[in-house]
């Protein structure tokens, strides 16, 4: 019978003893019971080795308690803020020049510094919810913990200096992302060519959480691409952010929000037609090269969309635009002119209230109109138009006549509303006695710098307004009735005056008449203030309630 | 005006407007109602409330923090938050590094929020753009890991 010495220890400089002994039958051999016996003394040392470095590392903790009293003394929230402060999130690097931004490896430096650090570090959940960073960086990418914000962005010359060896690296760095495209939640892809971006695609073994998609290549990126995912489940609602050039496409399926930029005319109807989900599109219309026998000769009827914003729109494009869709469940209207080119004859409230009848819409309750170009009165029958909107931000042209005079009077004196009161509408406008914006709960008034100051001159100042204060302590109407279904539900009315420089303002003198009536609004809880356009604070109506 | 009295029985009388920049003498007032009574701020030393009253003076008249502050910032506002803009609180941290961080343990006990956000953001400066070596140096801190732990600790660094 052999030796049954077969276990041993495992170690440096030990080998196991796995040989069975052959000189004794049953029993171990001398040796055999000596090396058995000095592999137990080895083991024990060994555990007590561990055990004293254990407690050396342990002593060492102990160590920076005694030495770092800071860390302990300062509560927990203390050391997070700080962490939270040592690396803010912010869009992107503003500095594209650097390959690697330290966000990641900084932040994971701070765990490397002590046990509590990475306590502290690894449990600060708002550190390593974002990470940016250049595609073609040198660092080996093999994330296992993907954060849900990704920004990614290349060096600005990246297409014309860029190798091979360049884009090899940038294909395999994608490639791990598109294996790790289940934990893309929000994807914002700055300055990175559109060839590029197109392999960004995810990968088609699981399913995209996808909620925020912000594809800006760099302006003077020539390239084309296509982005689509091709996740297997797509994620129900995404938003895009994509400012391009023509050429670069993405999948518009599940797009429920999109501002996009720089398109052609008949790229964004398009958009329209291909985004059946679409709630909300931002766009501007300041390409002046679109082809209009391009645009479809069917009209698109999107009867999702609840959200338009127009900005720096050419009216040609804008009323080509407005008559190639129809979107009768629009409710909030955004619409910005570039004040510089607006012209007084520009038909824009015409060319809005021909949409909305043509759109067949009745629920608007949101208009901002900032820009247009066109007098008091005609801004007021306009809005008669419109008897479902709740809320109107207004913001005329600097070139504009337009004051809120008109439209305060037309308030005050519709505030309260019989049941006689006749509905208005889009095609069935009624008398004076018809309903004047029933629904409206907020107003905001931007109006420049068109009313008399206290250094009022009327040799310098012939085509200036007199603020309207004794109207605007009546445009909500008698106070008896607040809460009355007869009265208009207004509750906030804001005023912008823009009377000089920050540092140099002319105050708008308040009538001294008027102020009684204006603190009772205010006592009333009803939100009324005057504010002047600057950085400096200064609700006129509070300050003369102070005063009072 | 309102009587403090720091941990080392340093008597100081400060204007109410500035002692209610601390929300923490702030609930005191209120509690107590109209009083000369000292208020005894037991956590505080007099060198280190020298320091909070002159940030407390120097921005009594600063708006308070509006709840955009308070976590649901942008990411925009918060890089912004995160510099310290103005040349005088630059100065005004530039102290040694057990006092910064005396200020900020005031600041939390006092509860001054600003004060508190600012003096992070001094030792964030400290620590932006350092090695792991430097920060523990800056720090007085030594290396706890076990070799195990470090190497993976490491690990982590280099695959990300």
């Amino acid at each position: 019978m052999a030796c049954t010495l077969f276990a041993g220890i495992d170690g440096p400089g030990v080998c196991r003893v796995r040989n069975a002994c052959h000189m004794l039958r049953g029993s171990l051999c001398d040796a055999c019971t000596k090396i058995k016996a000095v592999e137990e003394d080895i083991s024990a040392v060994r555990c007590s080795l561990e055990r004293l470095l254990r407690k050396h590392q342990e002593l060492r903790t102990e160590m920076n308690r005694n030495h770092d009293p800071f860390v302990v003394r300062a509560p927990p929230e203390v050391m997070l803020t700080i962490f939270e402060f040592c690396f803010p999130s912010h869009p992107w690097p503003t500095d594209t020049s650097r390959p690697f931004p330290s966000y990641v490896s900084d932040r994971l430096g701070l765990g490397q510094v002590c046990r509590e650090w990475r306590s502290i570090a690894q449990s600060t959940h708002r550190l390593w919810t974002d990470l940016a960073v250049r595609v073609d960086s040198e660092l080996p990418w093999q994330i296992v913990r993907l954060p849900p914000t990704i920004h990614l962005y290349s060096r600005p010359n990246f297409a014309s200096s860029s190798t091979c060896h360049d884009y090899r690296r940038v294909k395999a760095f994608v490639n791990v992302l598109n294996d790790h495209s289940h934990r893309w939640q929000t994807l914002e892809v700055v300055n990175v060519p559109a060839a590029l971006s197109s392999w960004l695609t995810g990968n088609s073994s699981s399913t995209s959480i996808l909620r925020i998609l912000h594809l800006s290549p760099n302006c003077m990126d020539i390239s084309t691409g296509q982005f689509a995912i091709k996740n297997s489940v797509p994620a129900p609602e995404v938003r895009i952010y994509l400012r391009t050039q023509s050429g670069f496409r993405i999948s518009w399926d599940n797009v429920t929000y999109a501002r996009v930029h720089t398109l052609q005319i008949e790229e964004y109807i398009n958009l329209l037609r291909n985004a059946p989900k679409l709630q909300s599109l931002d766009l501007d219309l300041l390409s002046d090269d679109s082809d209009v026998n391009l645009l479809p000769s069917q009209i698109i009827v999107h009867g999702h969309l609840q959200e338009l914003e127009v900005s720096q729109y050419d009216f040609g494009l804008l009323d080509l635009f407005l008559q190639s869709v129809r979107c009768p469940r629009l409710k909030k209207l955004k619409v910005c002119a570039d004040d510089e080119e607006n012209l007084p004859d520009e038909p824009i409230l015409d060319i809005l209230l021909a949409w909305f009848e043509r759109s067949g819409n009745r629920c608007l309750s949101e208009l901002n109109l900032y820009g247009y170009n066109c007098g008091s009165s005609d801004i007021v029958d306009f809005l008669g138009n419109l008897p479902s909107l709740e809320h109107l931000d207004l913001r005329p042209s600097s070139y504009s006549d337009c004051v809120p005079n008109d439209l305060l009077a037309r308030l005050s004196e519709s505030a309260f509303m019989p049941d006689d009161a006749g509905e208005v509408g889009l095609i069935d406008v009624e008398g004076s006695a018809a309903k004047f914006l029933p629904k409206l709960r907020s107003l905001k008034f931007d109006g420049g710098k068109k009313f008399r100051t206290s250094n009022f001159d009327p040799k310098i100042a012939e085509n200036s307004f007199v603020f309207p204060w004794a109207i605007l302590s009546r445009v909500f109407g008698p106070l008896s009735q607040i809460g009355s279904a007869h009265l208009r539900p207004l509750r906030h009315v804001e005023i912008i005056l823009n009377t000089g420089h920050e540092e140099h303002w002319d105050m708008i003198d308040v009538e001294q008449a008027c102020i009684p009536d204006l603190v009772d609004v205010l006592k009333a809880g009803l939100k009324l203030e005057v504010n002047y356009h600057t950085m400096v604070v200064c609700d006129v109506l509070q300050h003369v309630r102070d005063l009072v | 005006m309102v009587i403090l009295i720091t941990s080392d029985n340093v008597k100081y009388v400060v204007e109410k407007d500035v002692a209610e920049l601390s929300v923490l003498v702030k609930n005191m007032l209120e509690d107590i109602g109209p009083s000369d009574e000292p208020i005894p701020l037991h956590n505080v030393t007099s060198t280190v409330f020298n320091k909070v009253l002159e940030y407390c003076i120097y921005h009594r008249n600063d708006p308070p923090p509006s709840d955009d502050d308070e976590g649901c910032a942008s990411p925009l506002h918060k890089y912004l938050a995160s510099h310290i803009c103005s040349e005088w609180d630059q100065r005004f941290f530039d102290v040694d590094q057990a006092l910064l961080f005396d200020i900020i343990l005031a600041a939390n006990y006092l509860d001054i929020k600003t004060l508190l956000d600012d003096a992070c953001k001094a030792v964030a400066h400290l620590i932006q753009g350092k090695s792991t070596e430097e920060i523990r140096g800056i720090f007085n801190i030594v290396n706890d890991f076990t070799p195990e732990e470090e190497a993976r600790v490491k690990k982590e660094n280099v695959s990300s």
